[in-house]
């Protein structure tokens, strides 16, 4: 069989782009390993500062926060007022001073006619 | 003489949260959310001629499926109620301490899920419900001074110090 030297050419060719796209791999890979053992380095340091209190810290302000929420307020006025409805006078009066929402809840509320339960304000 | 029974399924209806979340429940369980019976009304779902499978959830924007899943047990719960006349509720007194037993314990939530329900409630109109749930939040109120209701509900004083100053003249006759 006769090899043209034009064939050969092409498979010397061939045979060095995948001798360079060999080392471009190993490159890449040898890279990558690099980066990857950075960011494992980066972690474990991050991990072991969080296990020294920052996970603690970051759950703390989470609960601290659900704590302090004010799911009262986030009701329409329509259904703050249907809850102020079920209040003696003494007990909204003590409601509207909590804050201004509040108070126009109460403010926009009627009173019952002839509650007896109701605290009567001193002539 | 026997006489052949037919055996009925009850009617079943699908709801979605906007959690994606379906839940199956049955037709007579859900009746007492007007939104939902308005809804199941309007689109003729009630045709017996379409199964399950084939029908189409109702999606419940506003409520999430934990929630949901109250409402349903809720509704359960009151299937046999009988259905409430509004004009006589209107006409009632109102009371906090008419709330059934078994209301009290499944009301006996935290704040986040037991304001979460009454918007739910509200969404879905089911009067019950709402009604127990707004009660249950006044007699939380009821006898706490003002800063006691702030702390029991994480409520932040954001009167100006004028405005607070007229406010506690006003409402002196009522603080302890």
């Amino acid at each position: 069989r006769v090899v043209s030297p034009l064939s050969k050419k092409r498979k010397v060719e061939k045979e060095e782009e995948g001798k360079k796209e060999e080392e471009e791999e190993d490159d890449n890979e040898e890279k990558k390993e690099k980066e990857e053992d950075e960011e494992s380095e980066a972690d474990g340091s991050s991990e072991s500062s969080d296990s020294t209190g920052d996970s603690h810290s970051d759950m703390d302000t989470k609960e601290a926060v659900d704590e302090e929420a004010d799911y009262m307020l986030t009701l329409p006025q329509e259904l703050l007022s249907k809850i102020v409805s079920l209040l003696s006078t003494h007990d909204r009066r003590r409601l509207g001073v909590t804050c201004t929402r509040m108070a126009s809840a109460v403010a926009v509320t009627p009173m019952e006619a002839g509650r007896l339960d109701a605290a009567q304000k001193p002539v | 003489f026997l006489f052949p029974i037919k055996m009925t399924s009850p009617r079943m209806i699908k709801l979605t949260s906007n959690d994606d979340k379906t839940f199956e429940v049955e037709r007579d369980v859900i009746k007492q959310s007007v939104t939902v019976n308005t809804l199941i009304t309007d689109l003729n779902m009630d045709d017996e001629d379409v199964s399950v499978e084939n029908q189409m959830a109702i999606p419940l924007p506003n409520v999430d499926a934990a929630t949901l899943e109250m409402v349903i047990t809720w509704c359960k719960q009151h299937r046999e109620d009988p259905p409430r006349n509004e004009e006589e509720e209107e006409k009632k007194e109102k009371r906090t301490d008419d709330i059934p037993e078994w209301d009290k314990t499944f009301l006996d939530v935290e704040q986040s899920v037991l304001f979460a329900l009454i918007l739910a409630a509200n969404y879905m109109d089911i009067k019950g419900l709402l009604d127990n749930c707004c009660k249950t939040v006044a007699n939380m109120i009821k006898g706490k001074t003002p800063d006691e209701i702030r702390k029991h509900f994480n409520i932040k004083n954001d009167f100006t110090p004028e405005e607070e100053e007229q406010i506690r003249k006003e409402n002196a006759w009522c603080e302890d």
